[in-house]
């Protein structure tokens, strides 16, 4: 795994180990093991978390979020990519080595 | 059918 601070639409990006998981309502919440803090992801944050389950490209989980939801590339990859630095801050999620 | 889009934040809770 790669550790450097900034994700762009080229990395590959997946789940981190050793946090809990649950869905409640519409969103999904979660308590990291090893900080110890619980995060609500929310109903489309939830949603990018499950494709995080194996490696995926940034620009494909963007191109799967833009078929899906009315919003435009430019506006989704803006979001997406803030989204992924903060989970990426928090440890939550890791670059991975291109699959 | 696609769905409204809404900006994914992280929100950290007190608990």
């Amino acid at each position: 795994m790669i550790t450097k601070q900034n994700i762009s639409l080229s990395d590959y990006v997946v789940q981190s180990e050793g946090n809990i998981v649950s869905d409640m309502g519409s969103e999904k919440v979660m308590l990291s093991i090893h900080n110890g803090k619980y995060y609500n992801l929310g109903e489309i944050g939830g949603g990018i978390w499950d494709l995080m389950k194996e490696p995926i490209q940034v620009e494909k989980m963007v191109s799967t979020l833009t078929s899906s939801y009315l919003v435009e590339k430019q506006e989704c990859e803006e979001h997406v990519l803030s989204f992924l630095t903060h989970l990426l801050e928090e440890q939550l999620i890791q670059i991975a080595s291109k699959e | 059918m696609k769905r409204i889009w809404r900006q994914p934040i992280l929100e950290v809770l007190d608990i």
